[in-house]
């Protein structure tokens, strides 16, 4: 395969052979994208598809804020309020946080990380993609329809009895998305069990490759329950018959265990895989391996595991028995605690590091600073007593926004700045990003911090007409909404521009060890020049006591090499 | 000898198809969940009306369920062999088993039909004119009506599966002890044949005593 | 590919069909069960019929105790996790 045979080369080492097409040139006609069975195309298919979602979503969102400058109903309707908020939430939560990083960077890097040529099944892959576009267009036809006004949540019984919108369309729609998640998530497990090179042991496997492995667990576990509530709910509606009715004695809160079964575990769906992301990206700008590489396996393990045990706390007021509302909130205390590990970890990772300031660093501080205010607001909501006083307020909407948005979105981006010259070959202006990374934070504090202060003083949820005391924050918020819709714009031009007219990034532009940095930038179509072999574990950086600083060193000692 | 049935990213078939049962079963996993969650709801309300569960449930046709019980367990038998013979090379015995068990499958689902008409006749679909008058007793027929028609759905599907092991092997019936397809088939098979084995004493067996 | 001749047809069946026998004989013994009086004990009769059932399929149909330690795992996870489910909803229902 490869003409070069001194295997004590590093890649790096090797002069830059142009002779092969990466896997961009590899096919250019458009069919050849459709029809791509490649990891990483799929992974630019999800990328391209859930970027005009975030943009849909965050259009509903944006016409709402601007509703909300003033305390009078004066800018949409009443019924127009709903349907956008609920637009926003379907949207955001199914077709752009949960396939977020696992669709995307998963499929692009994980094959890469652990040394494989593809995924275990590349068609079935194919087929993820499609069912989510499948899925996508059932949104879309209920968007165009008239949209659907009961939240995304879908409580019974008003979305199976009473709502006039287009219920079955959208539930139809996360349906069918859901199994385009639920076989991702089979095909990654598949891929770690089944396809690591030789010397990828599991203690050697890069922190993202774990998230990715136990985000598919959550994936698999609790999608399947999320998809038969919505078919019940479906069904009640569409053919009359009583399932969760309580005119006819079903059960309402039957419903909300079932979908809360799913849609707590959704949340570490999304936070799981950001901090295996940030890992990467701390251990790379700080020089430093990270700190408990094993404390942070477990911890991801055991926020996987006990995550699936807290969802009643969605429920305290919803007429849950006393005794089950004490078990929740005890269990919701428990998974703060590998958290907490994680945070610590990543702190320690930090300390006596050389840090430097490159625009990934900056959005992962940026996760680091708001997922711990979400982490510690999340506790607040565990207690009951504290939860009774701000249940549907601004205070929850604070808090899941900075856990999902602060967390996962800020992640996002430290990703897709950190691995842009490795999916592009090219280098984006640096200067650029880095101003959007400090621009995204500002504009984030000053959209939520304030709906904390409201939604503690009582400004409910879901309400466009509010008494004019609030109006200070709900000012303060729009005006921070409109900040972050800049920081999240200027990235799309900068990217973009760079993809064309950027510096060539060469294979290691960070002087990293991963795996996926010791092959062509970008990445031959299948992946590494010859079989790659394991010889380290991940994150050697600055592996000598003594010496001189990192930048002075160049790359330290590399996961494996490629030939 | 190795042939088509050897796809990327593999290098031998042996891991190839180690990988696939690995799916399968994590796949049915997923089906347990998804089933699961109807269980806990018949569970629930079953908790919730003892007395209206029994009730509906002595209305539900013995005759038609048994009988479907021991014809899903004959054709999970036949799709067992033919698994079974796919791989020790007994292909002519293989390509009888599949058609054997699709039959046996077709069967299930026209006694099926035959049971709901007789059950619309008697009204026992929720709505108006339902004849049991106690709480809860139309939840208990909601639910038979949405588990044992996602069971057929899942039974279509098989059917469709094996009849596809059947064309697949026509003209090259090697395939069928190189390709995973014939194992990783039957394990979905016997897999639906469990979901209405759990089905069975719930709807079929409630309220007879 | 292997020097073993193959199995012939009644060597392989042999096990499936006992199996098939047994299962036969449960679904008459449940069957029969069903219409003897027990109260309570009819539910927990059945379920563990069908319990002895699930298990000749899951054992001898599917061979799932030749497989390989990880997918004997892949198999479990599924209904351990469905038991979160039925001890977590229950705790609400049974102390409500």
């Amino acid at each position: 395969m490869s003409d070069v045979t001194a295997d004590t080369l590093r890649y790096s080492d090797l002069p830059p052979v142009m002779a092969t097409p990466n896997y961009l040139t590899h096919g250019r006609t458009l069919g050849s994208w459709l029809t791509a069975t490649d990891h990483k195309r799929i992974g630019l298919l999800y990328a391209f598809s859930i970027t005009i979602f975030f943009f849909i979503g965050s259009i509903a969102i944006a016409i709402d804020r601007l509703d909300l400058l003033t305390p009078a109903a004066d800018l949409v309707s009443d019924d127009t309020y709903n349907k956008l908020f609920t637009l926003h939430g379907i949207v955001m939560v199914w077709f752009f946080l949960i396939p977020s990083i696992p669709a995307t960077f998963g499929n692009f890097f994980l094959p890469l990380m652990i040394g494989a040529k593809d995924v275990a099944f590349p068609r079935l892959n194919l087929t993820s993609w499609y069912l989510f576009i499948i899925g996508a267009c059932f949104t879309v036809a209920c968007i165009v329809a008239g949209g659907v006004d009961t939240g995304w949540t879908f409580y019974t019984p008003y979305s199976s009895q009473y709502s006039h919108s287009y219920v079955a369309a959208a539930a139809a729609g996360v349906f069918i998305t859901g199994f385009s998640s639920i076989l991702t998530g089979l095909n990654f497990i598949a891929t770690t069990h089944m396809l690591r090179a030789p010397g990828m042991s599991w203690f050697r496997l890069p922190l993202f490759v774990w998230s990715m492995y136990t985000t598919s667990a959550v994936m698999i576990l609790a999608t399947p329950v999320l998809a038969i509530t919505l078919f019940l709910m479906t069904a009640e509606r569409l053919f009359d018959i009583p399932i969760f009715d309580p005119s006819q004695g079903g059960d309402p809160l039957l419903f909300q265990h079932l979908f809360w079964f799913y849609s707590h575990p959704a949340v570490y769906i999304m936070i799981l895989p950001a901090m295996g992301l940030i890992s990467e990206v701390f251990t790379c700008f700080a020089r430093r391996r990270v700190f408990g590489y094993a404390a942070m396996v477990y911890a991801l393990t055991a926020i996987a595991v006990i995550g699936f045990f807290v969802w009643g706390h969605h429920m305290f007021v919803a007429g849950e028995s006393p005794f089950a509302n004490l078990v929740f909130s005890f269990l919701s205390f428990i998974v703060a605690v590998p958290s907490a590990i994680k945070v610590f970890n990543w702190t320690a990772t930090l300390y006596r590091g050389q840090i430097t300031f490159e625009s990934p660093m900056l959005y992962a501080l940026g996760f680091l600073w708001l997922f711990t205010v979400g982490g510690l607001t999340g506790l607040f909501l565990a207690t009951i007593p504290i939860d009774i006083h701000v249940t549907d307020t601004y205070f929850v909407v604070a808090h899941f926004h900075y856990i999902m948005v602060g967390g996962t979105v800020s992640a996002f981006f430290a990703g897709l700045h950190y691995w842009w010259p490795k999916i592009t070959g090219r280098l984006y202006h640096e200067a650029w990003a880095r101003f959007a990374a400090l621009l995204m934070f500002f504009g984030f504090n000053l959209t939520f911090f304030p709906q904390f202060i409201m939604g503690y003083a009582g400004m409910p949820r879901r309400y466009h007409a509010y008494a004019p005391e609030f109006q200070i924050f709900h000012v303060l918020s729009t005006a921070g909404a409109a900040v972050l819709g800049a920081a999240y714009l200027m990235p799309v031009g900068y990217l973009i521009w760079s993809a064309f007219y950027g510096d060539r990034a060469g294979a290691n532009p960070w002087q990293a060890t991963g795996l996926e940095w010791q092959t062509d930038s970008p990445p031959p179509k299948d992946n590494f020049r010859a079989p790659p072999v394991i010889t380290a574990a991940p994150y050697e950086y600055h592996t000598a006591e003594e010496g001189p600083p990192s930048h002075e060193r160049g790359l330290h000692n590399v996961q494996g090499t490629a030939g | 000898m190795t042939s088509d049935a050897l796809r990327e990213p593999w290098t031998d078939l042996g891991r190839q198809r180690e990988s696939s049962i690995f799916a399968i079963w994590l796949f049915l996993g997923t089906e347990v969940l998804f089933f699961g969650g109807m269980f806990t709801s018949y569970a629930a309300y079953r908790f919730l009306y003892p007395e209206a569960f029994l009730a509906a449930g002595h209305e539900t046709n013995i005759y038609y369920g048994s009988v479907n019980t021991l014809i899903l367990l004959i054709s999970s038998f036949f799709m067992a062999a033919g698994d079974l013979a796919a791989r020790a090379g007994l292909f002519r015995f293989a390509r009888i088993c599949f058609p054997a068990t699709a039959i046996l499958g077709m069967m299930f689902l026209i006694l099926k039909g035959f049971e709901y008409n007789d059950d619309l006749e008697k009204h026992l679909f929720p709505g108006p004119g339902f004849p049991l008058p106690e709480a809860g007793a139309a939840i208990f027929w909601a639910f038979y009506w949405v588990m044992t028609f996602i069971h057929a759905i899942h039974l279509t599907i098989g059917i469709g599966a094996v009849i596809r092991l059947q064309l697949a092997s026509r003209h090259d019936p090697d395939w069928l002890k190189h390709s995973a397809a014939p194992e990783v088939t039957a394990l979905y098979w016997h897999f639906v044949d469990v979901i209405w084995v759990i089905l069975f004493p719930l709807f079929y067996l409630a309220g007879r005593s | 590919m292997s020097a073993q001749p193959p199995p012939s047809i009644r060597q392989l069946i042999r096990r499936p069909l006992w199996a098939l026998i047994a299962l036969i004989i449960l679904v008459i013994a449940t069957t029969g069960l069903a219409f003897v009086h027990m109260g309570p004990m009819n539910l927990v009769v059945s379920l563990l019929i069908a319990g002895a059932k699930v298990a000749i399929i899951v054992v001898i149909f599917m061979e799932l105790l030749k497989g390989s330690g990880v997918q004997i795992l892949a198999a479990t996870v599924g209904v351990f996790w469905l038991t979160f489910l039925f001890l977590l909803a229950f705790s609400d229902y049974l102390s409500r």
